[in-house]
This record gives structure tokens, C-alpha cells and sequence, in this order.
């Protein structure tokens, strides 16, 4: 197969991950207008989550059965204890309290699962890999997680389209008087959604730490890369965050064969040149 | 509008530079590293507030300048000999600044979080050039091996290696730049910057370019932070890629929201509590020397260095507090034991002489105007002229294209198709803040002055908007002039004078629509654009309106969109009807009342009810 | 000793209020008093990516300062830690916390290159004994080296150079480089080129990956296009252990050999798991290697902090050893510069990594071992290359 081929596939299916993990961002910016910093710190929380997980389980798929359900609940439990004294509040302070949301997990996860890198198994079912190339072959694993982002991708936009809670969400962006004007409780709403960010960051750690191995700070990157792709698709934009994310994936993998020496701030560049042609991201409203 | 700094704000500041200045009389050679430092990072943090809290451009990337800044200084240092002073931070402000002119002219294209993360983006690419490439050192950093001198010729004047007196620069520098802001924020051109923050949109309205206004901000914030970049790097001697990274400019963000954004001193307070709180987390000997105040000692020291072990979330739980505590940061919580801040008493304005010159307003033609968005159609063809010193209505059922009609004549729209032209000059496709300056003022249909200010305030920042220079930094000059048209203008839109210094959010509904019309007034504006300014009034504020609208034709054209049948079809002198997007009718008040086109298409429900 | 001063600070406090107290706490240090302990500032990260690595150092001097009844040349030790969080920025200014604020003796880290780079700078300035238990920077014992900087780590190429030799020796012709585009990387590949080069390889290409990405994809598709015989790469900690794990996966591992120096796989043996299998380092340490001072080691360490000790533990016990060494020569005294300078300049003894020594730069001259990934644990195969130097270029000591 070509080399630029596979590097296309390569920055589709590292695409798939990060929408994964900006999907639960732009819905919880987009729907409450709250800038969580603290996403990255689900995603790490999921991961290690997955390392305890798979260790009793022996299986990252029943680690994700039991994991994300745990996440939705720590998501509420945050937003009872902390977001919630914050909507009314300038954005900025949002950012402060959940930057210091960050100190306490990355604490945290020293206290409970030390500074040492762990990996997680792959499941023996998904050992192994499709021959590409005489010396190259892609991991089955990677295929299934290319599959499962496609499917949850289509999942999340069948929700927000056509059912009554997509409909809620579609009319909460940043309009929280017509979602009371609906006479739903918006309080309620942005719990659901917060902790429904919580669990989807969750989601994408569990199902990258086979990929990704899991040791201290894989939160951070996937945090800004994952507001990369917000701002490119257009804050609360899942159909955004989509395209976004596998521009970024593919910009990525090319930057990096292409032009070696920049490969670091090629998204940047990407995200930048975004911007200045639409100001609100490829599918926001104009700013 | 940012006031004098109340006498307990005042208070705290003189007692902490009181502090510092008698710092290296019993400090150590720690604590004069220490406290200079805080202060360098002082003079960054509120540079940044100018952006932040002053102008409400949240910047991500703000410690680019700061490390080039830095790293200016390691350009310019010979590798064995000291820098001159004279000619480092010169070059730190200019390369900081040319960077951020070039960065700004861009960023500022993009507004709120996208400007967070297009700032973020040039951060990084900043951080990518210094840490992947060998341009200054690479990945490790790089030493300024003999910290710089000022002198002239051979005269030296100032040694950056002699502790004390680097850190009295340091203190000067901050006061400095502290009174610089303060005084910067309180001229015509920082009261445009606090009015963007609050509104932009108005502003554009009001004739203010406000996209020059962001970057010379954001331009004269960078080169501030370069200044600092530049003192930061001659602490030690050592500039290292991370200095531009995105966790300086997220902890630069940190310390101004904790300490109170949009105050300058707060975020002074932030950066210095910040510093502190994290210094003595980490420290198990200070957390020791704490504990055991109220402790044994030998409880204090393992007490002590469970916390030092985890500094971090301590330091977590901390900020947490404060952001539940203090919602509006450290200055905040000062604030609310200060009282209400003191305004400065308006000047006497005589009243004009009863009888005045009628002044010729201007006239306002559209010829075959399109608009659409895409397939839609929302204005089609529209021709119409507007005579000047009349009222002129604008009607027709919701979803005609009203509003997008008046949102292509105040440039806020750009046509598709056709001309606007006022007195004769097109102004179709021109920019909002053109097209008020060459005397076209419009409201809107949601209320739209700037909150946080006091009815007067807006007026001045109306009034400022006439003048052509809109880069001024000198209070004095044109004020008399202004001051009267404020007091004209307010007078002019019925606003009582126990009112005018009232903040605009307190005043009522009523009162804020008269207020937007004030503000237009205030401007100079010739040609007003009403969108529905009865809307949402009692009987009573609809008819005192109303009147006002008589009265202001004397000098004004006016031309507005209503849905109060009654009261517009009493005020107008014309009324333009469209349907579809299109004009269905123009005429007297009582040629459309009898036209059958208008009254089947669009009156007749409407003609039934009115009719007593 | 803290009662005078503790009294005293109390009444400060209630004069000048909670606040002004917390304002002073920075800058108010316990006077130090003859016959005092010898206070040892740990400059090192506690917290982040590099967490383990400076626990494993601090685990290691403690253990080698406890076995000696808490006392170095008859001085109590105490250590003062401070946690860099590798972040540069902050660097110099928790240096000058340790040096002028909390009056250290001696001065030890750190991990991360760039922070040492930034502690240097004040330690060279300010004359105080300092000992760099890791970070790998070559400058810091090239043109930057100074006669109070001891390094008992190793410069960056030097691991590179050894493994060049090891896979000359193993036969290896052709080989593409795949690293992170960091100094320390750059640094560990032109160490590799140069001994490689020299034995006559070729080297296909040059891949580099930003610090710290660790999507490989892109140029593990590369390798597999260009065919070498094996493959040198640094990497480190977590992103090691995905490296492995991706070059596992995309199915080189079986055609293509992987190589590096020995931080691909320390800390990350066991968590490799099947991917590691057979991946081929050289390092100055490895855990099997049979000399008596490394069994006892393991055997104490394993029991006090229950966990073998790596090669950064290693680094940690060597450190002590060394400032243990000069500070006897010196009486316990490190104002006696040129004594304690001299003896520990001249130090030889045997470590848990076999026979070390200093350069004329203060950087170690030691062996390299060549290890393979077997089991979850690096087995001995051999010398890689014996008494590996790194050249002083620019050095004034030299």
C-alpha cells in the first residue's frame, strides 16, 4: 500500500480518538457555556480507570460497561459539589475552579496509582493485525476503535436530531431561558450534560489506554487538542467536533512526513487558518 | 467605568509598597530574588488584565511576549559581557510589540473563546520555534552569562548584577506601569476599551473601529509583557522555551481571575498571593514553622510534610475556595469593605438658548436593495427615498425583512444587490463604524448601552465617537465640548438629571431605551435607525416617546421599525410597508391607511381592531 | 534549636496579624547554628511525567544515608526537598529557595535537563557542592562544566555511543533512527551515529517525533517502507512503553530489530508485556548484574521500599556515595571547598553498575551492559562497550 495512504488511514483512525474525546467537550461548552479544563482529567481518570478495571475484569470492554456508568455519576457528584455555583458567574472563574479541578486529580491519581507507566492489555480476541505491507500491519485493535468512534459518532448525532432530549440540548445552546421556557429544569439539563461530558471523556480514555499505555499526564494533550477541535468545528457542534477532529488527525499524520521540523504546531497552524477564514468554526454560528 | 481606586484599595497599596521598600533592609538575598520576582510577574499579570479584564479579550498566548521579551535580552547579550540596559528593554518592547502587531492584526479578527484559542495557537507555534529548532538554544534553554548595565558611554549608571538595586528597578517599574495603566484605562481611548468590553456591538454602532482599538491594546499589553520578559530574564540569567508556553499564560490567567480581573490592582494581588501560597505549599519547613503555631512540633513537622508531598491539590483546594469565596477575586473581597466608589462630579452645563436654528438632517436613499442568505430572500428590490427631518415608519408583518432591511443600511449586513446612499454618498457594503461616522446612528431592537456605565458615561462615549482621531489619550482636550453635547443630548431624550449618574442596569426599561436614543444623539448622528423603540413600554413612556420622536425631527431624520399601530401611524410622517421582503407601499400615514393592497395583504385584521 | 526562633515569630505574628505573617514566611529561614545539621537540597520532580524517577533517586539516598546511621562524616543529614515539576521557568527561582533561602549545604537534582540547565547557572554562581543524580544535558559536563557540578548520571550521548557499538558488534548494517526531536534525543542519536558510523553502518534516515507526542503511527509507516535491519530510538517513561507497544503492533517487532539506549525500557519492563519482548538496550546498569555491591543493594532496597531499584535508583545511591567520599575527606566540613572537590574528583569505588570514576569534566566514566527484554525484566548479554567516556569538549576543568 502507499506510504501516503496509510498515513491518511493512520490520521483518520488518531482523528476518530480525538473526536471521542472532544465530542463530551464541545456538548458541555456548547449546551452549559462552562470552559472545562478539567475534560483532560476525566480521560485520565478513564484510562487509569481502565488499568484497576481490566485488572479485575480482564477485558477493556467490560472495563467500559462498568467504567462509564461510574464516570456519568463522578461527573454529577462534581457538578453538585463544584460547577454548579458557577453558572452565573463570568466564564473565567469557571476556568480558575476547574484548573484547580486538574491539581487535585493529577494529585490523586499520584496518591492512588503512583508515577510508574502501566499499559493495558488488548483483548486476546483483538490480538494481532491486517497485513498492509510486507513488514506492516494494522492492529485489529485499532480497527475496532476506528469502528466504535463511527458508531458512537452516528449514535450522538441520532440523539441530538431526533430525539425529545436532542431537541432539549439543541435549544439549551447557551440559551438557558428558553429551555425553562420549555418548562424543563435547566439545572437538571446541565447536570445531565456535564456528567454526560464527564462519561464520554471517560469513554475515550478507556478505550485509548490499550492504545496509549497510561502514566501521569496523558490527560493534558488530549485537552487541548480536544478545544482544538471544538474551536474548529464550531463550539457545541458534535457534527463539528467530527470533522474537526479527523482534519486535525489527517493535518497531524501528513505534518508529521511532510514537514518534519513543524510537525508541533502544524494543528495550530491548521486551527489558526480555521479561524481567520470563519471566525465561528467550520459548522458554528458566526461569532 | 473604571473609577479612582477607592482609600482602603489605596490603603493596601501603599502599605505594600511600604513593605517592599523596606524589604532589603531585613530581607535576605531570597527574599530580594523572590519579591523582585513577583513584582516582574506583577508588571505581566496586569498587562494582561488591560487585555482580560479592561477590554475582555481573553488571551491564552500572552506569555509569548513574555518570553521573547526574555529571550530578547539573550539576543542581544554578548556572550561575555554585560548588555546595555538602554538598549535591551527598548529592544524587548519593540520585538514583543512587532510580534504582537502581526499576531493581532490577525487574532483580533476572532472573538471570545475563539480568540482564546487562536492566541493559544500562536503561543504554541512560538514555543514549537524555540524548543524544535536551535534559534536561541533549543530544548535546554540558554544562559545570559553577565546580567546588563545601564550606562552612557562609559558612564555606568545601573547594574542589574547588584541585588538591591534591581530590585528597587523592579519595584519602580511596576509602579510605573501600574499609574501607566491606570491612567491609560481612565483616557477617551481606555473608555472606548472598557465600552468594547461590555459591547461591542454598540460601539461599532456608535463609529468606533473597534477592531484598531483591540490591537493597539493588544499591541501595547504585548509590549508591556516583553518589558517584563525582559526584567524576568535579568533575575538569573537564564531564558528557557517554556517561558512562552501555554502554562504561563494559563498561570498569568490564573493569577488575574484570582485576584479580580479588570481592576489592575487585583491582579497585582493575585499574582502575589499566587506566588506566596504556592511557595509556602511547597515548602515542608514553612508549613512546619505555620503548624506548629498552633501545634506540637512534633505534629506540625509530619503534618507539614504530608502537605508539602501534596502540594498541589492542597494548592487546588485553595483556589477552589477562593473562586467560592470571592466571586469577583481578592480585589472583590477588598471592594465590598470599600463602599460605592466615588464619581466625579459632572460640571455645570448652561442650558442652550430657547431658540435655536432648525438643523438640516440627511436624507437617506435605497434603490432596488437585495438582500439574501443563501437561497432566502429577506429584502428583494426595495426602493425608497427618506426625506430629511421626518419621521419615517417602517412596518409590516414578522419575518418581512424588516430588520434585516435596516441591518443593511446601518452596515451591519452587507447587501446583495443595490444601493444605500446618504446624501448622496453610497454607503452600501461600508462597515457599521463608517457608516455612523459619516452620521447614521441606530438602535436595536434588545436594549443596547453598556451596562456597567452610568447613563452620563454613555453619552461621553457616544459624544467621543464624532471626532476623527479616535486615538486619544488626553482627557482635556474637546471635554468642554463634549461634556455639553452629553449634557444636551440627555436633556434631549428627557433622561431627568437625578438619573444620569445612576449605572445604566439600574435604570428602567423605559429609561434605557431613551438612554440608547441619547447615546445617538450624544454621537451626532443626523439619520437615527429605530428598531421598534417602543417596545416593551407602558402607555404612559409610549406617548413621552413618542413626543420625543416629534421633537427630535427638528434636527434629525428618522427612520424606525414599529409594531405599535397606534402610536406610529400618530408619529410618522411617512410609512413604508413591506410584505415578503418586498415594498408593498410608501406613502402619508393616511395614504397606506386607505390602500387596498396593504390593508388585504397585511392591515386588515389590524384595521378592524384600531378602529374605535 | 527552633525554640528561640519559633518564639520570636510568634510574637511577630500577633503584632503584625495573619496576614502580614504569611506575607514574611517566605523569607523568614531558622538561623543556622554551629555543629547543625548538614541540610541537603533535593532539587527534584515530585510531581508530573518525571515523578518516578525522582522518588526512585530520593528512595536510594535514603536508604544509603539511613544504612550509615543517618549521619555522613559524622553529620546528621536533613533533607530539604522541593519538588521542580521539571518546569524550567520556575527552576532558578526554587534553586535560589534552596541555595540562599533555605541555606543548603548542598544542592542535588535534578531530572529533567532543562531544569538542570537553570540550577546550574545559580550553582556555579554561588560556588555551593552540587551533584546531578540524571539529567543528561552534555553541556552541563561539556563547556558549562564547572569544578563544584558533579554529574553520577551520564551525558546524553553517551548510552548512544554504546549502543552503537552493541549493534555493530551484533552484525547490524543498516539502521533508521526514530526519536523525539528534543535536545536529549538529538543529543542520544548523534552519540549512536557517531559510534555507529564509525564501525562502518549506515544510517537510512532519520526520523524525529516532537516532545512530547507519542502518535508513532507516521513513522513507524515509514520504517516499514524503508526496510533497515534495525531501528535506534529514545524514548522514555510512558511514551516508551506506547512506543513499544505500537512497534509491536504494527507487526515490525518480528522483521525489524529495535534498539536504544536503556530508558526505552527501565521502569516499563514488566508493563511491556509481550511487546517488549526482545528489545534490545545497552545502559550503565542492569539489574542482574553480578557483583556484590549490586546484591546487597537490591536486597535493601527491595526490602525497605518493596520494588526492585532501577538505574535511576541507582544514580540516587551513587550520589550519596560520592558526596559521602568527599565529605569524609573534607571532616564533615563543606567549606573545606578544595578537599572535598579533590576527593570526590578523584572517587573510585565499586557501585551497583560496577567500577566508577569522574572524568576530568565530572562525569562518569562506567560501563555499559547490553541488555534484551526477556520476562519482563532486561537480561545481561553482555559488555556493550567498557569504560564509556564523554568527551569534555570545552571544558575548563579538562
Amino acid at each position: 500500500m502507499d506510504l501516503a495512504l496509510i498515513q491518511l488511514l493512520n490520521g483518520m483512525q488518531y482523528g476518530l480518538l480525538i473526536f471521542l474525546a472532544a465530542s463530551g467537550l464541545t456538548l458541555v461548552f456548547g449546551i452549559m457555556g462552562v470552559i472545562n479544563l478539567s475534560h483532560g482529567s476525566f480521560y485520565m481518570l478513564g484510562a487509569y480507570g481502565a488499568l484497576t478495571l481490566v485488572g479485575y475484569t480482564g477485558d477493556v470492554f467490560i472495563a467500559l460497561a462498568i467504567g462509564v456508568p461510574l464516570a456519568f455519576a463522578f461527573g454529577i457528584a462534581i457538578e453538585w459539589l463544584f460547577i454548579r455555583h458557577l453558572y452565573d458567574r463570568d466564564h473565567l472563574q469557571q476556568v480558575l475552579l476547574t484548573f484547580a479541578l486538574i491539581l487535585i486529580f493529577n494529585e490523586a491519581q499520584k496518591l492512588i496509582w503512583g508515577s510508574y507507566p502501566h499499559s493495558v492489555p488488548v483483548p486476546d480476541y483483538l490480538q494481532g493485525g491486517i497485513k498492509i505491507s510486507a513488514l506492516l500491519s494494522y492492529p485489529y485493535y485499532r480497527v475496532a476503535v476506528a469502528a466504535f468512534c463511527v458508531a458512537l459518532a452516528l449514535a450522538m448525532m441520532f440523539v441530538i436530531q431526533k430525539t425529545r432530549v436532542g431537541r432539549i440540548i439543541r435549544a439549551g445552546e447557551s440559551n438557558r431561558e428558553m429551555v425553562e421556557a420549555l418548562g424543563i429544569d435547566s439545572r437538571l439539563l446541565f447536570r445531565f450534560v456535564f456528567a454526560s461530558g464527564a462519561a464520554l471523556a471517560a469513554t475515550a480514555g478507556i478505550v485509548a489506554a490499550p492504545l496509549e499505555s497510561v502514566y501521569p499526564g496523558i490527560g493534558e494533550p488530549v485537552l487541548i487538542i480536544s478545544f482544538v477541535v471544538v474551536v474548529i468545528g464550531g463550539i457545541g457542534s458534535i457534527k463539528g467536533a467530527f470533522v474537526g477532529a479527523i482534519l486535525i488527525g489527517v493535518a497531524d499524520a501528513l505534518g508529521k512526513v511532510y514537514f518534519p521540523a513543524f510537525s508541533s504546531s502544524v494543528v495550530y497552524a491548521v486551527m489558526a487558518a480555521v479561524l481567520i477564514a470563519r471566525p465561528g468554526g467550520l459548522f458554528g454560528r458566526a461569532a | 467605568m473604571l473609577s479612582t481606586p477607592r482609600p482602603l484599595v489605596i490603603l493596601v497599596l501603599v502599605a505594600l509598597l511600604a513593605y517592599a521598600l523596606a524589604l532589603p533592609f531585613f530581607g535576605g538575598t531570597f527574599a530580594l530574588k523572590f519579591a523582585s520576582r513577583i513584582m516582574i510577574i506583577g508588571i505581566f499579570v496586569i498587562s494582561l488584565d488591560l487585555l482580560i479584564g479592561i477590554t475582555g479579550m481573553v488571551s491564552f498566548g500572552h506569555a509569548l511576549y513574555f518570553g521573547l521579551g526574555a529571550y530578547s535580552l539573550y539576543f542581544i547579550s554578548p556572550e561575555s559581557a554585560a548588555a546595555n540596559g538602554f538598549l535591551a528593554i527598548p529592544f524587548a518592547i519593540l520585538l514583543a510589540g512587532a510580534v504582537a502587531l502581526v499576531v493581532g492584526s490577525v487574532a483580533v479578527l476572532t472573538k471570545g473563546f475563539y480568540f482564546i484559542m487562536v492566541t493559544l495557537a500562536f503561543g504554541q507555534m512560538g514555543f514549537s520555534l524555540f524548543f524544535d529548532t536551535k534559534i536561541a538554544g533549543g530544548t535546554d534553554g540558554a544562559y545570559i552569562n553577565v546580567r546588563p548595565v545601564f550606562s552612557i558611554g562609559s558612564q555606568q549608571l545601573l547594574n542589574f548584577s547588584n541585588r538591591t538595586a534591581f530590585f528597587y528597578f523592579c519595584l519602580a517599574a511596576l509602579v510605573f506601569s501600574y499609574l501607566l495603566l491606570l491612567w491609560l484605562v481612565r483616557t477617551p481611548f481606555g473608555r472606548v476599551l472598557q465600552g468594547i468590553h461590555h459591547n461591542e456591538a454598540r460601539m461599532s454602532a456608535l463609529g468606533f473601529n473597534t477592531y484598531a482599538y483591540k490591537l493597539a491594546i493588544y499591541v501595547i499589553s504585548g509590549a508591556m509583557a516583553g518589558f517584563a520578559g525582559v526584567l524576568f530574564a535579568a533575575i538569573d540569567g537564564y531564558v528557557a522555551p517554556e517561558l512562552l508556553g501555554w502554562r504561563e499564560s494559563g498561570l498569568a490567567i490564573m493569577m488575574v481571575v484570582l485576584g479580580g480581573a479588570g481592576t489592575i490592582y487585583g491582579p497585582l494581588l493575585g499574582a502575589i498571593v499566587y506566588s506566596m501560597v504556592e511557595e509556602t505549599l511547597k515548602s515542608a519547613t514553612e508549613l512546619t514553622a505555620i503548624f506548629s503555631l498552633v501545634m506540637s512540633g512534633a505534629t506540625a513537622k509530619w503534618l507539614g510534610g504530608i502537605v508539602a508531598n501534596s502540594w498541589s491539590m492542597a494548592l487546588g483546594f485553595f483556589l477552589i475556595a477562593a473562586v467560592l469565596a470571592a466571586p469577583k477575586g481578592i480585589a472583590g473581597f477588598i471592594e465590598k469593605f470599600a463602599g460605592e466608589p466615588k464619581r466625579a462630579k459632572p460640571r455645570e452645563i448652561k442650558p442652550p438658548a430657547e431658540h435655536r436654528e432648525r438643523a438640516k438632517a440627511m436624507q437617506l436613499e435605497v434603490d432596488n436593495l437585495t438582500r439574501a442568505f443563501g437561497g432566502l430572500v429577506a429584502v428583494d428590490g426595495v426602493t425608497v427615498r427618506f426625506p430629511p427631518n421626518r419621521v419615517h415608519g417602517i412596518i409590516g408583518p414578522n419575518g418581512a425583512g424588516k430588520t434585516t432591511f435596516i441591518n443593511v443600511l446601518s452596515g451591519a449586513l452587507r447587501p446583495t444587490r443595490g444601493n444605500v446612499r446618504l446624501e448622496r454618498e453610497e454607503i452600501g457594503g461600508q462597515k457599521p463604524h463608517n457608516v455612523a461616522r459619516r452620521g447614521l446612528g441606530r438602535s436595536y431592537q434588545r436594549t443596547n448601552v453598556i451596562l456597567p456605565f452610568t447613563a452620563r458615561e454613555n453619552c461621553l462615549l457616544a459624544a467621543q465617537a464624532q471626532h476623527p482621531s479616535p486615538f486619544r489619550f488626553s482627557n482635556s482636550w474637546r471635554r468642554e465640548e463634549e461634556d455639553e453635547a452629553v449634557a444636551n443630548a440627555l436633556r434631549a431624550a428627557g433622561i431627568a438629571p437625578d438619573r444620569a449618574d445612576i449605572r445604566a442596569s439600574n435604570l428602567s426599561h423605559g429609561e434605557q431605551r431613551q438612554l440608547e436614543i441619547a447615546m445617538l444623539i450624544a454621537s451626532g448622528a443626523k439619520l437615527l435607525l429605530l428598531d421598534e423603540p417602543l417596545a416593551g413600554m407602558g402607555p404612559e413612556e409610549t406617548g413621552r416617546v413618542t413626543a420625543l420622536l416629534r421633537e427630535l425631527a427638528a434636527d434629525h431624520t428618522i427612520v424606525l421599525i414599529e409594531h405599535d399601530m397606534d402610536a406610529i401611524f400618530a408619529a410618522a410622517d411617512t410609512l413604508t410597508v413591506l410584505v415578503e421582503g418586498r415594498l408593498l407601499a410608501h406613502g402619508t400615514p393616511e395614504e397606506i391607511r386607505m390602500n387596498a393592497a396593504v390593508r388585504e395583504a397585511y392591515l386588515g385584521e389590524w384595521g378592524q381592531e384600531a378602529k374605535p | 534549636m527552633h525554640n528561640k526562633s519559633r518564639i520570636s515569630r510568634r510574637r511577630v505574628l500577633q503584632m503584625a496579624g495573619v496576614g502580614a505573617a504569611a506575607a514574611a514566611f517566605p523569607f523568614a529561614r531558622p538561623a543556622i547554628s554551629q555543629g547543625a545539621p548538614l541540610r541537603v537540597g533535593l532539587l527534584l520532580p515530585y510531581s508530573g511525567t518525571f515523578a518516578a524517577l525522582g522518588t526512585a533517586i530520593t528512595n536510594a539516598m535514603d536508604l544509603y544515608v539511613k544504612q550509615q546511621g543517618g549521619k555522613l562524616a559524622g553529620r546528621t543529614i536533613e533533607w530539604v526537598k522541593v519538588d521542580d515539576e521539571s518546569a524550567p521557568p520556575k527552576a532558578t527561582e526554587l534553586t535560589s529557595k534552596l541555595v540562599q533561602g533555605e541555606k543548603v549545604d548542598v544542592l542535588i537534582g535534578t531530572v529533567h535537563s532543562g531544569v538542570a540547565m537553570a540550577m546550574a547557572k545559580i550553582a556555579r554562581e554561588a560556588g555551593i557542592p552540587t551533584l546531578i543524580p540524571n539529567a543528561g544535558a552534555n553541556v552541563l559536563t561539556r563547556a558549562q562544566c564547572a569544578k563544584n557540578i558533579f554529574r553520577t548520571s551520564f551525558g546524553n550521548s553517551q548510552p548512544g555511543v554504546a549502543t552503537g557499538i552493541a549493534m555493530i558488534k551484533a552484525g547490524i548494517k543498516t539502521a533508521v533512527t526514530y526519536s523525539w526531536g528534543y535536545a536529549a534525543g538529538e543529543e542520544s542519536v548523534a552519540g549512536f551515529k557517531e559510534s555507529f558510523l564509525a564501525g562502518g553502518g549506515k544510517i537510512i534516515k532519520e526520523l524525529t517525533l516532537p516532545f512530547p507526542n507519542v502518535e508513532f503511527q507516521a513513522g513507524l509507516a515509514e520504517i516499514a517502507s524503508l526496510k533497515p535491519e534495525a531501528v535506534y530510538s529514545f524514548y522514555a517513561g510512558g511514551g516508551a512503553l506506547k512506543y513499544m507497544q505500537d512497534y509491536a503492533a504494527a507487526g515490525l517487532k518480528n522483521s525489524v530489530q529495535l534498539w536504544g539506549p536503556g530508558f526505552l525500557t527501565d521502569g516499563v519492563e514488566k508493563a511491556a508485556g509481550a511487546a517488549g519482548e526482545g528489545v534490545k538496550t545497552a545502559l550503565h546498569y542492569v539489574e542482574s548484574l553480578d557483583n556484590a555491591e549490586n546484591k546487597k543493594f537490591r536486597a535493601d532496597y527491595n526490602e525497605a521500599f518493596k520494588r526492585f531499584p532501577d538505574v535511576y535508583a541507582v544514580q540516587g545511591w551513587d550520589t550519596t556515595m560520592l558526596l559521602d567520599i568527599g565529605l569524609k575527606a573534607a571532616g564533615g566540613d563543606v567549606k573545606k571547598q578544595d578537599v572535598l572537590f579533590k576527593a570526590m574528583r578523584e572517587a573510585k569505588f565499586n557501585s551497583p553498575r560496577g567500577p566508577f570514576r569522574l572524568s576530568a569534566a565530572q562525569n562518569p566514566i562506567h560501563n555499559f551492559y547490553l541488555r534484551e527484554l526477556k520476562g519482563g525484566e532486561n537480561v545481561y548479554l553482555g559488555l556493550a562497550a567498557a569504560d564509556v567516556s564523554d568527551p569534555t569538549t570545552g571544558c575548563s576543568l579538562a
